[in-house]
């Protein structure tokens, strides 16, 4: 490996891990100026996690190993998931055929532990907010997987680097039409992901309309800060694909990459927190059809691409 | 070839010393379990031989039965699947032996240790005979002997009954057989299969020969429709006869299609979407299914049709991509589908067997009455979550390995198949990532309700952990769930012979159609053991802060509630509610009948629910309903009376007689 490739290797690395807790901070400005407000700065998360990490915790007397079990896994499967998205203007640090997998199973690793943290606390809100996100996210899945399906069609490779690399620009040229449903489609699934406005609402401060927040209302100290860097991390991946799907990598270079990647990360953000600023929550049975809207959307894709 | 002999000569002895020593069960238990373990140890090495590269082995001895012949052959396709038999078969035996403690001075204990090594010989015969009237009767032996087991608690009424199905089920589905091989056997002019394969079926229609099959073998494989009796039998069974029928019984089903398959013309692209369709039918129904129970082994069962589906859908691409060309994506999905068969078997028998462990501690088969058995029961409780991970598909299982493959070879095809291929590959990708999501749904409620959380019951509260004779075998299967995630590259090169065989393609090439990532050392493996890392990073420094900064108890925040109670926690109903009502086809949606509380000072409220079938509900009661209907007009005929009933023989020998006189008449 050549010293380039190394130093390739760890601004990637060092994006993956001390990026993502600027992408909230973000949305919540966006959300902020848009309601008039001047809004926390956007290093907050930052200076959360860091409290977080100093104080102590407490736990729930009910609750057992698997509640620790929830942030360690969701946090190590997004990072890890982390890995597996394309770098500035570079392949993911691994990449092989058949990585989309990798991703959602990771996603999916950490879904799962959060959600059996939640039910080991024996509370009936964190059972709801786990019911629910397990039941959105069983929607979100096959919608991703289309997405991903379209993207791979679309420029005829089988890995994430490979789909959102050199072979992009070409597919935009011949497959603009779906690739938009794609990334219209990839967006109100990372919304549903991510438990942002229209599918959860992660500023409420009712429990009953939950779903992801209250299923981590018990954790605390470093737990808490597990489960928030987690979120931030799963948000930029999510962020990171769109990026390069919508700018198409913005070339190869590491100075280019790096700063399309920054500039889509900065869209996504802002658009996250527009959507937020502009509409409400959906009612709770709306959002199977949101879901279920995205993945028809993105199967027409695909059917556009077979054509 | 000996070795094989030798464990069903030892299955038989085994099984004949318990019946003999049933006077003294303690004795009859070891006996039965001890040849049981041996026999399967025994077998297990000739297997892993044929698959390691080694010569089929092949053994004929004189059978004196009209038609029949003892004809036994080890190739690689009936190698993959004595593997799981005789791997699940160790640990389900060592397992049975500490379940059936309790039962020691039961009457037909013997009887049962009997039928259990005779079910395991007959299972280990219907994957090794040669011979279509051996492997019937291996297949009738085999219903018979795992009807025996099922109903192993007959005082029981809902056992019975389950027994019953069952047997039906079987019976009906073995008519179909014998019509199949009357069929083949006709035009081979023998009841070899492999002369059978040498004529490729001659000049029967090759889809009424998959057809018979189908219905015939899916019956056992519990393919939909036909899949009614498998949440019946295996909740009423003891925990390690669930264990094995779920794991290995409900694959011979699945084995018996496949040999079909190679004994008849290489099949055109219909019968591998046939398959496929089945399957997916199968895999979102069983697991829709399993979101509506309450019984912990039925929930287990449901989700044996939905593995079941996609090993039967990913068998179904293999033979698609096959006809059309694409012999690369065949392998592919072939070698998923076989080690699916492993890995299913591997962690549908640790679910089974650690279920079997709770329920035993807690006296209750309802998700409802359990929750808070981690902490009563820490090393049954945490095996059975690793099972629930694993059977959801998570890395780093084995579960999450052969998921993995499947939705590779899919991907293939939808990327590079053409027009229809490449949409239905597509459309199969997205039913096959609905299954994973309800999976995930499906287990997380049943680790989360029966394990986590606050007691429900009394029983549960008063659960005793029971001692290492119980997880012992338990942890040699986790280990091995986890191990096959973990490398799951050394078991596809011994699933690949198989593959090859079913597939007609030389084993080489198939082994290579897995990609490099899937490999050890591969880039799968590496993402898998980076999470691990992390994960392991990540919990060492909580651990560190934890013990840096301390850690207070409390009770769990009630959001302002104070009273709380174990009543108040989310239950295994409202747990799949939001998805059954919302999201459900009508057919698959609970019944419930719900009586508010009314006035101004409510009285009791009451709300019931039940799960329906449509298959038993809208196809199969009514059609035996109708039946019965139909067969109480004969009953007239049948007064009990002897010399009526001598009668009928000498009319009805009259008549045959009268018409071979007929018939022979120029």
């Amino acid at each position: 490996m050549t010293l380039h490739a190394l130093a390739r290797a760890a601004l990637q690395l060092a994006l993956l891990v001390l990026l993502p807790p600027l992408l909230p901070g973000l949305v919540a400005r966006v959300k902020a100026r848009v309601a008039g407000r001047q809004g926390p700065p956007v290093w907050q998360l930052y200076a959360d996690l860091a409290r977080l990490c100093r104080k102590g915790e407490v736990k729930s007397l009910t609750a057992g190993a698997p509640f620790h079990l929830g942030p360690v896994v969701g946090a190590a499967g997004a990072l890890a998931a982390g890995l597996l998205v394309p770098g500035p203007g570079s392949p993911a640090l691994l990449s092989f055929q058949g990585d989309l997998f990798l991703l959602t199973g990771l996603l999916a690793a950490g879904r799962f532990a959060t959600v059996l943290a939640a039910l080991d606390t024996g509370s009936a809100f964190e059972g709801m907010g786990a019911a629910r996100e397990v039941t959105f996210a069983s929607l979100a899945e096959p919608a991703l997987f289309v997405c991903l399906l379209v993207l791979s069609r679309a420029t005829g490779e089988l890995s994430l680097s490979g789909m959102l690399g050199p072979a992009l620009p070409g597919a935009w040229a011949q497959w603009a039409p779906a690739l938009l449903l794609c990334a219209v489609a990839l967006f109100v699934v990372a919304l549903a992901e991510n438990s942002r406005i229209p599918v959860d609402d992660p500023t409420t401060h009712l429990e009953l309309t939950m779903i992801h927040e209250v299923m981590v209302l018990d954790h605390s100290g470093p737990d808490l800060a597990l489960v928030l860097y987690g979120a931030a991390v799963k948000l930029y991946v999510f962020g990171a694909l769109l990026a390069r799907l919508t700018l198409g990598g913005a070339g190869q270079g590491i100075l280019s990459g790096a700063l399309g990647l920054l500039l889509g990360l900065g869209l996504f953000a802002g658009t996250v927190g527009l959507v937020e600023s502009s509409m409400a929550r959906l009612r709770l049975v709306r959002v199977p059809q949101l879901l279920v809207g995205a993945g028809v959307l993105s199967l027409f894709a695909f059917v556009l691409l077979v054509r | 070839m000996g070795p094989f002999v030798a464990a069903l000569a030892i299955f038989l002895a085994g099984g004949l010393a318990a019946l003999g020593l049933s006077a003294r069960p303690r004795l009859a238990v070891g006996v039965a379990t001890g040849a049981a373990v041996a026999g399967c140890a025994l077998g297990l090495w000739p297997a892993l031989a044929v698959l390691a590269g080694g010569q089929p082995l092949d053994l004929s001895l004189a059978w004196n039965p009209p038609l029949a012949a003892f004809h036994l052959r080890l190739d690689p396709l009936a190698a993959t699947f004595l593997v799981p038999l005789f791997a699940l078969g160790i640990p389900a035996s060592l397992f049975g032996a500490w379940y059936l403690r309790p039962q020691l001075g039961r009457r037909g204990l013997g009887a049962f240790l009997c039928a259990y090594d005779l079910f395991l010989g007959t299972l280990a015969l219907v994957f090794a005979a040669r011979q279509a009237v051996l492997l019937l009767a291996a297949w009738e032996a085999m219903a018979i002997t795992s009807f025996l087991l099922v109903s192993f608690d007959h005082q029981e009424q809902e056992v019975r009954r389950a027994g019953l199905v069952y047997l039906v089920a079987s019976h009906l589905g073995a008519a179909f057989l014998f019509a199949l091989f009357l069929l083949l056997g006709r035009e081979a002019g023998s009841f070899d299969l492999d002369a059978m394969a040498a004529v490729r079926g001659g000049a029967v229609a090759p889809a009424l020969a998959f057809a018979l099959a189908l219905v015939g073998f899916g019956v056992k494989a519990g393919l939909p429709p036909l899949h009614l009796w498998l949440p019946e039998a295996h909740p009423a069974a003891p925990s390690h006869v669930s264990a094995l029928m779920s794991g290995v019984l409900v694959k011979a089903g699945i084995y018996g299609i496949l040999r079909v398959v190679t004994l008849l013309p290489p099949p055109p692209v219909a019968h591998g979407v046939a398959l496929l369709v089945v399957g997916l039918t199968g895999a979102l129904g069983g697991i829709t299914l399993a979101l509506g129970q309450r019984d912990l082994k039925r929930a287990l069962a449901c989700s044996t049709i939905e593995n079941v589906g996609i090993i039967t859908a990913a068998l179904g691409a293999a033979l698609s991509a096959r006809a059309l060309g694409s012999p690369g994506i065949a392998a592919l999905a072939a070698l998923a589908a076989l080690l699916h068969v492993w890995n299913h078997a591997l962690m549908k028998g640790l679910a089974f067997l650690s279920a079997g462990a709770v329920v035993h501690a807690t006296g209750t088969r309802d998700l409802e009455s359990m929750g808070g058995l981690l902490a009563r029961l820490p090393a049954v409780g945490a095996l059975l979550l690793a099972a629930c991970a694993a059977l959801a598909a998570l890395p780093p299982w084995n579960g999450f390995a052969s998921e993995w493959l499947v939705f590779t070879a899919l991907l293939h095809g939808a990327v590079s198949g053409p027009g229809a291929a490449g949409l239905g590959a597509a459309l199969a990708l997205t039913a096959l990532a609905l299954v994973s999501g309800l999976a995930a749904l499906a287990f997380t409620r049943i680790a989360g309700v029966a394990l986590l959380g606050e007691p429900r019951s009394d029983a549960a509260r008063a659960a005793h952990a029971p001692g290492p004779a119980a997880w012992g075998p338990l942890l040699a299967l986790a280990v091995a769930c986890l191990a096959l995630g973990l490398f799951p590259g050394a078991a596809l090169r011994l699933v690949a012979p198989g593959a090859a065989q079913l597939l007609d393609l030389p084993a080489a090439e198939v082994a290579a159609a897995a990609g490099p990532a899937i490999r050890v050392g591969g880039a799968l493996q590496r993402g898998v053991l980076a999470f691990l890392a992390l994960g392991l990073a990540l919990e060492l420094w909580r651990r560190r802060r934890v013990k840096l900064l301390g850690q207070a108890r409390a009770g769990t925040w009630g959001c302002g509630f104070t009273r709380s109670s174990p009543r108040v926690q989310y239950t295994a109903s409202s747990y799949s509610q939001l998805l059954l009502s919302t999201l459900a086809p009508r057919l698959l949606q609970p019944r419930a009948r719900v009586t508010p509380p009314r006035g101004i000072f409510p009285g009791p409220a009451r709300f019931e629910q039940r799960v329906q079938d449509p298959a038993e509900e809208r196809l199969f009661g009514p059609l035996f309903h109708a039946a019965a209907r139909r067969f109480r007009l004969l009953r007239g005929l049948q007064s009990g009376r002897l010399n009526l009933q001598l009668l009928y023989t000498l009319v009805t020998l009259v008549a045959l007689v009268l018409l071979l006189a007929l018939r022979s008449a120029p």
